[in-house]
């Protein structure tokens, strides 16, 4: 008798050509690799039963009304540049979802409560989209860009800025992340401060749900408010919606000029009442970057690499980006100078994108000059209002000298967005175990302050334990309903994201 | 091959930490869309089988107490989920060897000096052929051309692309008869074509004097001593330009002696090394360096001046070489960084100024009104050439090559140099392609053919499409930011056909990019190296 694991693989090697699937029981050499992302966190490769890569809408579409007949588990990727592992195989339910054997209409009243966790989850589809690759159209009438969603976010700036057009989301990872990986994360970036994060440039897209049915919402239009916002919708949600196969972004004109300020300061606190200074002058900056004490100390380790002679009385610092027409950067440019000049003890300014460059190198320097004080870290991406960010940062520093640790805080604070690296040796178990206690304590701390556990990077697998500790378990189960009425058989890259 | 795996990961301090950058260079994740054959993936693959198999081996010695004989191999299996050392390296083997993983990942790990230490533990019966083939080229690239030319169905399948752009760019290759119809092969009749003449008095069109009597080719100045020019220089030809096109190292002399400095004859170098080490073929690759660096240092250390950018990498990396007992490649550490500071691309002794770009018209009237007798078979070559207004306006787009990227930050001296020729008025358009492989690939070459032809495919594409994106803002600047629309010019899931193209003309600073991109080619785009694009009073006067 045929067993459901050869019907499936006779299912898949017959939709998808030979290059395009991995059996990964006979290949295991070849899905390594899908079984983990930039989480550095490996699944199970048990829990992996291929990898296909769609070239077609109407593929995806089988292939999802198979995997939903089947209650196989879909695990969309595209270029798996997320740290939060949201596109691990086989994570087992930290929250019990619906067991994928029951029947949506006997579920949809069930809450969520442990007795209904399924004891092995079963092993899934990797989906990697990467054929889906092309820019579709640019409209610079329209201010639209529309792309198939592994299009890499750097690449389809360039193609815009070539018309004068700018998308100006820029996640660290935008040289090899895609937008429709940036769309499913909500990825942000240094600009977000001025311009905000790949939220708000979704106007529409298509996606393929579980089952196999076509969406298609949203379209060039910049307002739209007939109904749910089921385009952005899909900002953040981690895969566990559907697999996009088409967006429309919007975009606006490129500015003409830019200009950057590093700023240094003699503490924290005289750091962030600059910045908040700078925003009470009226300036909105392109990109507000703060680098703490301990950062600073990183990298004057790498000193010899930036050629930039620090300044000792330096304990913290801002990276400013200032953009906008050629003549008006230069009057902005002056009122940003009066600004800092009052608290400031040492400035320099870039001016050509040469020197600009250099400036923001040192910025992307940050992560490896940290493995120079431990070879480990803990990356978190805390957010608080703006105005908590004095008390945020200071609370992390007494809990890096309560535990004996050194906690690097950077990041973009113009949005009160914070990178936090609690930097240490796991091989010390109990150097390790301080950093875990350290990890709690640092976001318990947040959560008082109004603040959010993840700015920027999500919940994806490995954030899915402290998920309570920020939403309510009414927000969950609505969540949960949303997700439902998507896929009611909870496929979708299930065990992840809320 | 499981202890060549461990032990090769073994050398490497740090581990991947994923972040997959290599992703936005990699020129076989790019061409292909396979994750399984980025460095990222093939890093984490090969580290997890390494862990495995040392734990393995540590769960041994913990029981040989009982002295019991198990091989590390049926431990290893046992500990991993059934991964196959062989197609574990076969995976692996996927890779060009462009480098350009090395250069983007954070931690500095290599996925073709990884494979390289593979492979030499490891030889196969690819490494053996490619082996041969290098050290015996110039025998091998005559007997090819031969073969390619009079009896291409004798030739095996993997061998055909290569021995192709070796037909292709040999010296005569265009004056034969090509009965090969097939792919790739540029069957215009000559290679030249040139877009500049190059007059280091910095004063006059080369045509001009051509055309004057009393002001003979033969007393042309230089215009003065480079003011950064060091006593003594020595052209590193290669073995492309030694076997399959000597015009080239013809002409990089010529402009080296007019440029004013002291050239040294070339001593007899062997190939650069790089392919072979890459290839595993390591005591071959070692004795090749040690063979330069004895006739460099025989030669009173001069500069060694390279115009092909993968013989520039190769020689940079001899610096990384350390002493062993049986090969001394270094006097001293000072030594070692003067080899360094020595390896010097031949557009960084040249001057933009000192180039005219040749015109069409003007060109070819002042061709007519020269009586010189010894010229009038290259003026019928010249005007034939100039008067084919396709040729002349043709843009023009330089394709960087991944060492050159690799080595000079994106930032290489030829680059600088074209631009800097290009920016004349009267120049064609020029464009720069960069950031794509071309798919030569080394050893690849022999044992990947279709992954490399799938690299090359994906280059041209690129190359076209910025071809199409180039001239069209060329041919409107003005609207381009105003009113442009751009659709994108096939369907999705289309390609364009490789065969199809507009005219263009392909330059490069790499012999192998050079014959890679050659026998490559879609049909109306004509491939050479920049110095084929520069015409030297030398060839006036010969």
């Amino acid at each position: 008798m045929q067993t459901a694991y050869t019907r499936h693989q006779q299912f898949l090697a017959q939709l998808f050509d030979k290059d395009d699937y991995i059996n990964a029981e006979s290949s295991p050499e070849a899905a390594h690799i899908f079984a983990t992302d930039a989480s550095r966190v490996t699944g199970r490769d048990s829990a992996l039963l291929a990898v296909v890569r769609p070239r077609t809408t109407e593929q995806l579409a089988e292939l999802l009304r198979y995997a939903q007949e089947e209650r196989i588990p879909i695990h969309p990727r595209a270029a798996a540049t997320n740290v939060v592992g949201g596109c691990l195989p086989g994570v087992e339910p930290f929250v019990p979802c619906v067991p994928h054997t029951a029947a949506p209409e006997q579920t949809a009243t069930q809450n969520i409560s442990a007795a209904t966790m399924p004891a092995l989850f079963p092993a899934g589809i990797v989906v990697s989209m990467l054929h889906f690759n092309k820019i579709l159209n640019i409209s610079a009438d329209d201010f639209t860009v529309q792309a198939e969603p592994c299009v890499v976010t750097g690449s389809l700036q360039k193609a815009v800025e070539r018309q004068g057009l700018f998308y100006p989301p820029d996640p660290a990872s935008l040289a090899m992340s895609t937008i429709g990986g940036n769309v499913s994360t909500c990825a942000g970036g240094m600009r977000a401060v001025k311009y905000g994060v790949t939220r708000d440039y979704v106007l529409g897209l298509s996606a393929v749900l579980a089952g196999g049915k076509i969406l298609h919402c949203g379209g060039r239009c910049h307002k739209n408010v007939v109904g749910l916002d089921i385009a952005r919708l899909f900002c953040g949600s981690e895969g566990t919606l559907g697999i996009i196969t088409e967006l429309t972004m919007k975009l606006l004109p490129l500015p003409e000029a830019s200009a950057t300020v590093l700023a240094g300061f003699n503490s924290m606190q005289e750091a962030i009442s600059a910045l908040a200074a700078v925003f009470r002058a009226g300036i909105l900056p392109a990109t507000m970057e703060f680098l703490g004490t301990q950062t600073l100390h990183c990298l004057a380790l790498l000193e010899s690499r930036h050629h930039l002679r620090w300044n000792n009385n330096v304990r913290a610092a801002l990276i400013i980006r200032l953009d906008g027409g050629q003549k008006a950067l230069i009057a902005e440019k002056a009122r940003l100078s009066t600004v800092l000049s009052g608290s400031s003890v040492w400035q320099l300014e870039a001016d050509t994108p040469a020197e600009e460059e250099a400036l923001w190198e040192l910025r992307r320097s940050i992560n490896p000059a940290s493995f120079l004080i431990a070879p480990h870290k803990m990356s978190d991406d805390i957010t608080v209002p703006r105005g908590a960010l004095h008390a945020a940062l200071t609370r992390i520093d007494d809990i890096a000298a309560k535990h004996r640790l050194h906690i690097l805080t950077f990041g973009h604070a113009g949005d009160g967005n914070i990178h936090v690296n609690i930097m240490h040796n796991a091989t010390d178990k109990a150097e390790l175990s301080r950093a875990r206690t350290a990890k709690l304590e640092m976001m318990h701390s947040v959560l008082a302050l109004g603040g959010t556990m993840s700015g920027e990077h999500g919940i994806g697998a490995v954030r899915m334990p402290f998920i309570n500790e920020q939403l309510s378990s009414l927000e969950r189960t609505l969540m949960q309903g949303i997700k439902k009425s998507f896929d009611p058989y909870g496929i979708m890259n299930p065990n992840k994201a809320y | 091959m499981q202890k060549a795996i461990v032990t090769s990961l073994s050398q490497n301090s740090k581990e991947c930490i994923l972040c997959g950058r290599c992703l936005a260079v990699c020129p076989a994740f790019l061409a292909t869309e396979q994750e399984e054959l980025s460095p990222r993936a093939k890093m984490h693959t090969l580290e997890a089988f390494a862990r495995a198999v040392r734990s393995a081996q540590a769960a041994q010695n913990e029981q040989s107490t009982q002295n019991t004989k198990v091989t590390t191999n049926a431990l290893a299996t046992s500990a991993l989920p059934a991964f196959s050392p062989q197609k574990l390296s076969a995976l692996a083997e996927l890779c060009v060897g462009c480098e350009r993983c090395e250069k983007a990942c954070p931690q500095g790990l290599s996925v073709p000096r990884l494979l390289a230490d593979l492979r030499a533990a490891e030889p196969t019966w690819q490494q053996k052929l490619w082996k041969t083939w290098l050290t015996h080229m110039p025998l091998l690239w005559l007997g090819a051309q031969s073969i390619t030319t009079y009896a291409p169905k004798l030739l095996p399948q993997a061998l055909r692309p290569l021995l192709q752009s070796a037909c292709v760019l040999h010296k005569d290759a265009g004056k034969r008869k090509n009965k090969e119809q097939g792919k790739g092969l540029n069957k215009e009749k000559n290679n030249a074509a040139p877009l500049f003449s190059y007059a280091p008095t910095n004063a006059v069109f080369f045509v001009k004097d051509a055309a004057t009597k009393d002001a003979p080719m033969t007393s042309i100045a230089p215009s003065a001593v480079r003011p950064t020019a060091p006593r003594s220089l020595m052209l590193f030809s290669g073995c492309g330009a030694r076997t399959v096109r000597p015009a080239w190292q013809k002409k990089a002399l010529t402009l080296l002696q007019a440029s004013g400095v002291n050239v040294l004859p070339e001593a007899d170098f062997s190939c650069c090394g790089g392919s072979l080490e890459k290839a595993g073929a390591k005591d071959a690759a070692r004795h090749a360096a040690l063979h330069n660096i004895a006739l460099w240092r025989a030669s009173g250390k001069p500069t060694l001046v390279t115009f092909c950018a993968s013989c520039r990498k190769a020689l940079n990396d001899y610096a990384l070489q350390e002493n062993t007992a049986d090969a001394q490649f270094w006097q001293s550490e000072e030594e070692r960084d003067e080899w360094k500071a020595c390896i010097v691309p031949l557009a960084s002794f040249l001057n933009a100024s000192d180039f005219t770009p040749i015109l069409a018209a003007t060109a070819s009237a002042s061709l007519s009104a020269s009586s010189s007798a010894s010229h009038v078979e290259l003026q019928a070559e010249l005007r034939a050439e100039l008067q084919d207004n396709s040729l002349t306006n043709t843009a023009v787009c330089y394709h960087e090559p991944c060492h050159s990227a690799v080595l000079d930050n994106n930032n290489d001296a030829d680059k600088t140099l074209l631009r800097a020729l290009f920016a004349a008025p009267q120049a064609p358009a020029f464009f720069v392609h960069a950031g794509h492989c071309c798919g030569m690939g080394g050893i690849a070459q022999l044992s990947e053919p279709a992954l490399c032809k799938k690299i090359a495919a994906h280059c041209w594409q690129h190359i076209q499409e910025l071809a199409t994106l180039e001239t069209a803002l060329t041919a409107s600047p003005a609207s381009s930011n105003v009113n442009a629309n751009f659709t994108a010019p096939t369907a999705p899931n289309s390609r364009t056909s490789p065969n199809t193209a507009s005219p263009l003309r392909v330059i490069s600073s790499c012999s192998a990019c050079v014959m890679q991109l050659a026998a490559t080619a879609p049909q109306n785009i004509r491939v050479q190296h920049w110095l084929d694009i520069v015409l030297c009073p030398a060839e006036i006067r010969k």
